[in-house]
């Protein structure tokens, strides 16, 4: 697969073959000989129909499912931080409880204040999960992820079911956050527009089981990125899926 | 009447202090036990299917069994009391807890998971709160079912307590003396749920929204 020289490998994925066991005792396979790999400080988003796989993927790079048939090479030590589709607050602990609670022992003790001040959460550090709307938890949710200074970044749909307004707002914020503390993304999505204004690079999936089927790396600077570039990228993301 | 004359003579308040020590002996080693046990087992399929049938089985050994075989054994001591009153309820902890623990939430274990919480900090904030309810629910109906055995314990093989009391007075046929006590242990058990279990309950379910 392409990689730029000199560049930094953060995490290669080769994934032979995943399955689930149905409650009909059959196998249901969701992934077959996909890899990928990403780089250091890259934004990299994953695209490809509903149900192919990508959350699996995701949650194969996390450590949250086993496979023995699936090699994720990731720094063990790495410092790594999710987004998932739903906020995933304690609901039972303040904003700031939930943030701080997340924080490695280890790390030096940071003024945060600035990272919420961004995500418009300056006056909310003392109200508990259920005072929220869902965008203001999804903005505590990239907090969390961001707070802890994270070597990977994982985001799995984090902005699905928020109304197109809410959604291209927290982007921003997403992006915003990011430039200031860059860090390596991996980003599911089944927005092509939202990957195409993002990403450094998008990774396309096929219909289960998934593999690969195509790569667009886009070089030009997020800000000169305007309509017709990114509807350019939605159709050839749309080639990619139609001629793979 | 016979109240009055029992609270000054400062046998009453003797005698219910010296049962409510044995309700919260036995309640703290029940719970502790219980809830140990009942969590494990319901975060551990297998070892749930082994020991289902030994919680079972507990759970149906008649009261009087297990106090009668607890002073055959261990003799009419203190220990022995409070040990099979604790025996007794702890069944009843583990399959509330065991409830609770098989209905935690997996989302919020995998957070736990990510952001790599230490044992301690997964304990005290992913879990137990979600435990509170069951633990609320297993402290209610125990407080009022541990009070009532500590009673037969105490008619069996104590000489103080609101249970010898009650013995006592049941052979002198004076159903006044016996109706005080049992009052004056309601009343206080009363005050036990109002000014400590109710206030408890408001701390620990502030998250939730009061409008919902």
């Amino acid at each position: 697969m392409f990689r730029a020289v000199g560049v930094a490998l953060m995490l290669d994925v080769s994934i032979k073959s995943k399955s689930y066991l149905l409650a009909n005792g059959q196998q249901l396979e969701v992934l077959r000989d996909l890899s990928f790999s990403v780089n250091s400080h890259s934004f990299t988003c994953i695209v490809g129909p509903s149900g192919c796989g990508k959350s699996t993927t995701i949650r194969l790079i996390l450590g949250l499912e086993e496979q023995p048939e699936a090699s994720i090479k990731l720094d063990k030590s790495a410092r790594v931080s999710a987004v998932f589709q739903e906020p995933r607050l304690l609901p039972w602990r303040t904003v700031r409880e939930n943030v701080d609670l997340c924080l490695p022992k280890d790390m030096p003790d940071e003024d945060l204040s600035p990272l919420f001040e961004v995500l418009g959460l300056s006056g909310m550090m003392d109200f508990y999960p259920s005072e929220l709307s869902l965008g203001l938890a999804r903005r505590v949710a990239l907090a969390r992820a961001f707070a802890i200074k994270p070597e990977l970044l994982i985001l799995d749909e984090p902005f699905v079911s928020l109304d197109e307004q809410t959604a291209a707002r927290l982007r921003d914020l997403l992006m915003s956050v990011w430039l200031a503390r860059p860090t390596t993304a991996v980003m599911v999505t089944h927005n092509l527009h939202e990957a195409a204004a993002l990403a450094d690079r998008i990774v396309v999936f096929s219909e289960r089981p998934a593999h690969v089927i195509g790569c667009l790396e886009l070089d030009i600077d997020r800000d000169q990125r305007d309509h017709d570039y990114l509807d350019s990228v939605v159709s050839n993301i749309d080639q990619i899926v139609t001629s793979g | 009447m016979a109240m009055i004359t029992e609270a000054r003579s400062g046998e009453l308040f003797y005698h219910l202090g010296k049962t409510l020590l044995r309700v919260i002996a036995a309640f703290v080693v029940a719970m502790v036990i219980g809830s140990a046990v009942g969590i494990t087992l319901g975060m551990r399929t297998r070892l749930n299917d082994f020991f289902d049938p030994w919680v079972i089985l507990f759970l149906n050994i008649p009261a009087l069994v297990v106090i009668v075989l607890a002073y055959v054994w261990f003799g009419l001591t203190e220990l022995a009391a409070i040990g099979a009153v604790a025996v007794n309820k702890i069944p009843n902890v583990v399959v509330t807890l065991r409830e609770g623990a098989r209905a935690l939430d997996s989302e919020l274990a995998e957070v736990s998971r990510v952001y790599k919480f230490s044992r301690y900090h997964n304990l005290r904030h992913v879990i137990l709160p979600q435990l509170q309810p069951f633990f609320a629910a297993a402290t209610r109906s125990g407080v009022s079912l541990i009070w009532k055995i500590v009673l037969v314990v105490e008619l069996l093989g104590r000489s103080n307590g609101v249970g010898f009391q009650i013995h006592l007075y049941f052979q002198l046929f004076d159903v006044a003396t016996i109706m005080a006590y049992t009052f004056s242990f309601v009343a206080v058990m009363l005050v036990v749920e109002f000014v400590v279990l109710q206030r408890l309950d408001n701390v620990s379910s502030r998250w939730r929204r009061s409008h919902a």
